[in-house]
């Protein structure tokens, strides 16, 4: 298990990560939401030793991850950067990944580069910006690591290299069982793919669920404003966020509602992409 | 750890995570000691080719010439020690992206940086050891001079395994006699002090903010030249010549000196190297641990400015 305690991280006076607490279980697909911002990618650089935390622990399996060689081993983190020569071919850099890492799966490396249009000749910097990113992802996926952490995997793939992605996790996570962190704006895109959530905002963790919970997690509340303004008064439920449209009110409510609802009331429960919208918004919708 | 059906991860010791690390580094040094290798020796072949086959004397001066101005890279000639800390510099902010993003700790980069320096370090010392040898010992087919300075550690007039001794006044490093472990050992530590500030002038500038990077680049420029200017000052070099000999160790006697029939007072002056050696390696030291500071320090900007270098 991948466990950061207290984990806090300043970037030029400005906090980008503070005190997280978050726990990765093994052989679970996790999503890592939020906004622009939120701390996603400085809370990979640390777990993937990029960078170094200014305060807390992130432990695998009991032992520390911060410059542990060993652990990160068991760890390949897939970001915007691009660690390898530039100019070597594709085929080079799987036998360099191979040559660091170990086994290396080339069957489906080759696979995913003839789904992408890639050659294994092709060299990374003569790449388009999406084949790039398909790139990277499979060198995430072929990596015979236990925990794959990708950062924006879809950044810059059309919908249907998106889908091919998508695909490919899926079938990788079925080859071998592994954690897959998955740090998106995507998250629509993701939802079906996903099987725990961990949503982040201004370097804290605000949610951590299960996508079969979801259900439990928010409702879109819709009356008209008189009706709707009794009902809060009564209840008093967690609104996340309050729109007006003419006389028609729209409230988004935190957990699920209480007993039946009152007539002219109509509730609908949130998918992902709405419920870390509303709770990522502040009430500023 | 999660089963695996297909491959696994490496089985990852200390020990192979350096092995890894140590074969990553050494590979741009090495073509880096071969082009080095090529740039020094493509006069000598290119001499032959324009001379025809009958040429066998073939001279050449490699490096630099002689020059006072800069202590201790005196030992080897300016070009060497210049690239050697060009080197270090380079290498310590070219290779730490691809080792640290690929499960390599932080120590063990900056170990294996400093094996790899001492790897290119040894081999172009021994090149350039091996090529005085041959050229003192058949002249007729190679005369390969290095700087001034490099020639007189060849030319035995330190004292480095036994007691101090005089050699014959004006024959001097003319005489032939030559001490090429004295040569081999300070052109190595020589280029090892040049290579180790490289690096930690690289690990110094990877850890340094915007504003710290463009006061170190403009005290650079400003200084350099202004130091570079004080050779023209016969005071400031009597006294620069004086502290290089305290570092050397250095022993001058009064001795009647025959010359042409003629007794002529003059003053024999000798050195032991260990002076020399002791200082370098404490230098040497110095870097290293400066280095091992910055690298436990240093971190991945999450914004890669040049893909696939820094």
């Amino acid at each position: 298990m991948l466990s950061l305690t207290n984990v806090s991280k300043r970037f030029g006076g400005h906090d980008a990560v503070r005190a997280v607490n978050v726990q990765f279980q093994p052989g679970v697909i996790y999503g890592l939401l939020g906004k622009n911002g939120a701390g996603k990618t400085s809370v990979l650089s640390m777990i993937g030793n990029r960078t170094l935390p200014d305060s807390g622990t992130i432990l695998l399996d009991g032992v520390s991850v911060v410059d542990d060689a060993p652990a990160q081993r068991r760890m390949f983190l897939s970001n915007e950067a691009w660690p390898y020569p530039l100019y070597s071919t594709l085929s080079g850099i799987f036998s360099l990944v191979a040559y660091y890492y170990g086994d290396f799966d080339r069957e489906l490396a080759g696979r995913m580069l003839r789904s992408f249009g890639i050659g294994p000749a092709d060299r990374f910097g003569r790449l388009s910006e999406g084949k790039r990113q398909a790139v990277k992802a499979i060198l995430a996926l072929c990596t015979p690591t236990d925990y794959v952490m990708c950062d924006e995997p879809t950044k810059g793939l059309d919908a249907t290299g998106r889908e091919t992605l998508y695909r490919y996790i899926l079938e990788a996570y079925d080859r071998r069982e592994r954690t897959i962190i998955l740090s998106t704006h995507a998250i629509a895109e993701v939802e079906g793919i996903i099987e725990h959530a961990v949503v982040l905002d201004g370097g804290t963790v605000l949610e951590s669920f299960d996508l079969s919970n979801l259900v439990n997690q928010g409702v879109t509340l819709t009356a008209e404003r008189g009706v709707m303004d009794s009902y809060l008064d009564k209840t008093h439920p967690r609104v996340m966020s309050r729109q007006s449209l003419g006389n028609l009110s729209i409230v988004a409510v935190h957990g699920t509602v209480r007993g039946d609802l009152p007539a002219g009331i109509v509730s609908r429960p949130l998918d992902l992409q709405s419920y870390v919208i509303q709770l990522t918004s502040g009430g500023n919708l | 750890m999660i089963g695996t059906r297909r491959g696994g991860a490496r089985n990852n010791t200390a020990v192979n995570q350096y092995s890894i690390a140590l074969r990553r580094q050494i590979a741009p040094r090495a073509v880096i000691f071969c082009a080095w290798t090529v740039w020094y020796l493509a006069p000598v072949s290119l001499t032959h080719l324009v001379n025809g086959a009958g040429l066998l004397l073939v001279r050449m001066h490699a490096m630099s010439s002689y020059s006072p101005g800069i202590p201790y890279v005196e030992g080897l000639g300016r070009g060497s020690g210049a690239m050697m800390v060009l080197c270090g510099f380079v290498l310590s902010l070219a290779m730490f992206r691809e080792l640290l993003s690929n499960a390599v700790a932080r120590t063990a980069i900056a170990c294996t940086h400093m094996l790899a320096n001492v790897a290119l370090v040894v081999a172009v010392a021994l090149l350039g050891t091996a090529l005085s040898f041959l050229s003192d010992t058949f002249p007729t087919l190679l005369s390969f001079h290095n700087s001034f300075g490099f020639e007189v550690f060849a030319r035995s007039q330190v004292s480095v395994f036994g007691p101090i001794r005089f050699p014959d006044l004006m024959l001097g490093w003319m005489s032939g006699e030559a001490d090429y472990v004295a040569m081999f050992c300070t052109v190595t530590l020589t280029l090892l002090l040049c290579i180790f500030a490289g690096h930690a002038a690289g690990e110094l500038w990877a850890v340094s903010g915007a504003i710290a990077r463009v006061t170190g680049v403009a005290a650079v420029v400003v200084l350099v030249p202004t130091a570079y200017s004080f050779r023209s000052d016969p005071g400031l070099m009597a006294r620069y010549i004086r502290v290089i000999g305290l570092m050397r160790g250095h022993v001058t006697r009064f001795v009647p000196h025959t010359l042409l029939g003629y007794d002529l007072p003059n003053y024999q002056t000798t050195f032991s190297i260990w002076p020399q050696l002791a200082f370098t390696v404490a230098l040497c030291a110095v870097f290293a641990a400066m280095s091992l500071f910055f690298t436990r320090r240093r971190q991945l900007a999450g914004v890669q400015r040049v893909m696939g270098i820094l």
